[in-house]
């Protein structure tokens, strides 16, 4: 038995009297791809900045590969929401900068690395345009280059098409299918139930900050035993049922 | 037209150091502008007073501070030095103002992702904050070197060859005040006119 | 060196009324030009608005220590023979009036013309729309820079000193001439000044978190 890549152990996290995440254990195997879904609201997004570091924890505690991170330290990437990238640089550019001045690789090394992990998401071609000049799906597989080029130990995904238009997530969500595919560790946090379901070796349930379900696609998404799970499902289906009729 | 051939020789001279003392002291307000920006957004009280006193003492009064002060607490600079120093400083405080405003519209997104990739305070400043506000502030920093080209005809009162110095000069030796500071303030417009030109067509070809 | 102090802070007692009388007729006067600049710049044709223009830039690029200068030193040479004081007052008012110009045209321009295309769908005169529906809108958003402005000119006023206005700067100067106590004098000016600043800024954001309470009210 391998031992876990990423461990969470009775992460907690307050803000002021407000409980956002409470207890959450999850152990996250090499290669695993981990679909976490819920309400708005249920913390989904505050699970992934703490595993980021990015918000401070109240308890407990999260490792990877046996040591805590820290932002910056390169075991952890992360694919935002809003993209955020560096509107002032080029693609290339935005991919290179930290490839540059953390790994302190020389310019063209860094710019060939950079030239990989954009040909990695199929924008090879458009590596001098600057993030403005892109569609928000280029922008956002530019900015999982610039996260992938640094080789994290594991990936998360704050909602990554969110922000984007319907007919642009096929293009992301293509991405994020392909690296798993190819052994990447990842979490992912979706609102697109198809996707998460084909993708994920495992799915988390969070409601309230608590982990309500934890298990195999087929045996959330099928089974359904718990309420809250499929009260939560049941508006996607809704959702599915109106646009038949549509 | 006489009047003209007299003054213009020594008016372009003085009007020659009035744009390098600008460029100066809005070159080393600026430098020192983002680190007090920084330390006025983290709260540190010495920067918030630095911001307060260079901006709330009139710049004659602080020229005058340098300039009789500095000897008095033993510090003796040559008067350019004192001159161009408080000009810049007191440019600093208003570049500060500025800087901080311009890092205020950068979005936190791109500065945690930074953070996530390893980038250190430092370069996250450099490299990603100040670009990024630089386009917003761009206006401000032309504003504030407009006023700072005007500003420096205050240095002249402590004795500094400029061109206001210059044109007071020439009113004496010419009686004829009038033409003098016209010429004078006109050459103030000109560079100040020109910078504003400037900073319009460079903005519109960034634009394009 | 206390003596010194001590007559350097009598001497501000006494130049200061002046300092501030001469501020306040300026900004006053400063608002009333310069709002009736930029109502005419945006409302007269073209014709009249660029002279005007070219003058609000010409106020602008020029540094005010010059200006006074120009007035006081020049003016007497084409019929303009002011004492100190009013040769202050003017260029005061006129450097003010041109830089409030500007607020109040951008006050101008910040109302959505919408709102006066809804007026005249309505069948509300034009002046009517101006005084009831536009000049209540931009007046909230011009007050911050033009108290702003206001707070920048009593730092001007201490240029008036160089024209032998005998307000503040140029009364504790005169200590210093008579004692040579310069450092202590100019000290105490910039220590005069500086209160003086941030007491007027904080007055003027005081009474605009007010005036927009009761805005909102």
């Amino acid at each position: 038995m391998t031992a876990p890549i990423l461990s969470v152990r009775a992460l907690e996290r307050r803000v002021g009297d407000v409980e956002i995440l409470r207890r959450i254990d999850l152990d996250v195997m090499p290669g695993e791809a981990i679909g976490v879904i819920g309400p708005s609201g249920s913390g989904k997004s505050s699970l992934l900045r703490c595993i980021a570091g990015l918000d401070a924890v109240s308890g407990g505690e999260v490792m990877v590969e046996g040591r805590r991170t820290q932002p910056g330290d390169g075991a952890v990437g992360m694919v935002f929401q809003h993209f955020n990238l560096w509107p002032h640089l080029t693609a290339r550019e935005n991919v290179a900068l930290a490839l540059r001045l953390v790994r302190k690789m020389p310019a063209a090394a860094a710019a060939e690395k950079a030239e990989a992990a954009l040909a990695r998401v199929g924008l090879a071609a458009l590596g001098g345009r600057k993030p403005a000049a892109l569609s928000g799906g280029q922008q956002q597989r530019v900015a999982i280059a610039r996260t992938l080029a640094m080789e994290p130990r594991v990936l998360l995904f704050d909602e990554p098409t969110a922000a984007l238009d319907p007919e642009l997530t096929t293009e992301v969500l293509d991405v994020i299918r392909d690296l798993a595919a190819a052994g990447t560790t990842m979490l992912v946090v979706s609102h697109e139930m198809g996707f998460i379901a084909r993708l994920s070796t495992r799915v988390v349930f969070l409601d309230h900050g608590v982990v309500v379900q934890a298990a195999p696609p087929a045996e959330l998404f099928a089974a359904q035993a718990e309420p809250r799970v499929r009260s939560f499902l049941q508006t996607y289906l809704d959702r599915v049922a109106w646009a038949r009729d549509a | 037209m006489e009047f003209l051939a007299e003054a213009l020789p020594s008016m372009l001279e003085a009007t020659a150091a009035t744009i390098w003392i600008s460029a100066v002291a809005v070159a080393i307000g600026f430098a020192l502008g983002v680190p007090i920006a920084v330390a006025c957004s983290a709260g540190r009280v010495w920067a918030n007073l630095y911001v307060s006193f260079f901006r709330g003492v009139p710049l004659l009064i602080q020229l005058l501070l340098a300039y009789y002060a500095l000897p008095f607490l033993g510090v003796d600079l040559p008067a350019i030095v004192a001159a161009v120093g408080t000009l810049s400083l007191c440019c600093a405080a208003y570049m500060a103002e500025i800087i901080r405003g311009g890092f205020a519209l950068v979005p936190k997104g791109g500065l945690e992702a930074a953070r996530l990739l390893g980038l250190t305070p430092l370069q996250t400043l450099l490299r990603i904050r100040l670009p990024i506000s630089a386009q917003a502030m761009r206006p401000a920093l032309i504003s504030e070197a407009i006023l700072i080209v005007k500003a420096s005809s205050l240095i002249s009162v402590v004795g500094i060859l400029e061109l206001t110095r210059s044109a007071q000069a020439l009113a004496s030796s010419t009686f004829e005040p009038l033409p003098a500071y016209a010429l004078c303030g006109a050459i103030y417009l000109v560079i100040n006119l020109t910078l504003t030109f400037l900073a319009q067509g460079r903005g519109g070809a960034q634009r394009a | 060196m206390m003596a010194a102090l001590a007559d350097s802070f009598l001497a501000a007692a006494r130049g200061l009324p002046l300092t501030i009388a001469i501020w306040g007729a300026g900004v006053a006067t400063g608002l009333v030009l310069g709002f009736l600049v930029a109502a005419i710049r945006f409302f007269a044709p073209l014709a009249l608005s660029w002279p005007l223009a070219m003058a609000v830039e010409a106020v602008r690029g020029v540094p005010f220590l010059v200006q006074c200068f120009l007035l006081y030193f020049g003016g007497p040479f084409i019929g303009i023979d002011l004492s100190p004081i009013m040769a202050g007052w003017v260029a005061l008012s006129v450097y003010g009036a041109a830089y409030f110009s500007e607020v109040f045209r951008a006050g101008f321009l910040s109302v959505p013309p919408g709102q006066l295309e809804a007026a005249r769908m309505l069948g509300i005169p034009r002046h009517q729309a101006v005084l009831r529906i536009m000049l209540p809108m931009m007046a909230l958003a011009v007050l911050p820079s033009l108290a702003n402005l206001a707070v920048i000119l009593i730092k001007e006023t201490a240029i008036l000193s160089i024209i032998t206005v005998p307000e503040l700067t140029f009364r504790v100067q005169g200590v210093g001439s008579a004692t040579f106590a310069f450092a202590e004098t100019t000290l105490v000016l910039a220590l005069v000044y500086w209160a003086l600043v941030e007491a007027t800024a904080w007055a003027s954001r005081h009474t605009e978190r007010r005036i927009a309470r009761a805005l909102a009210a």
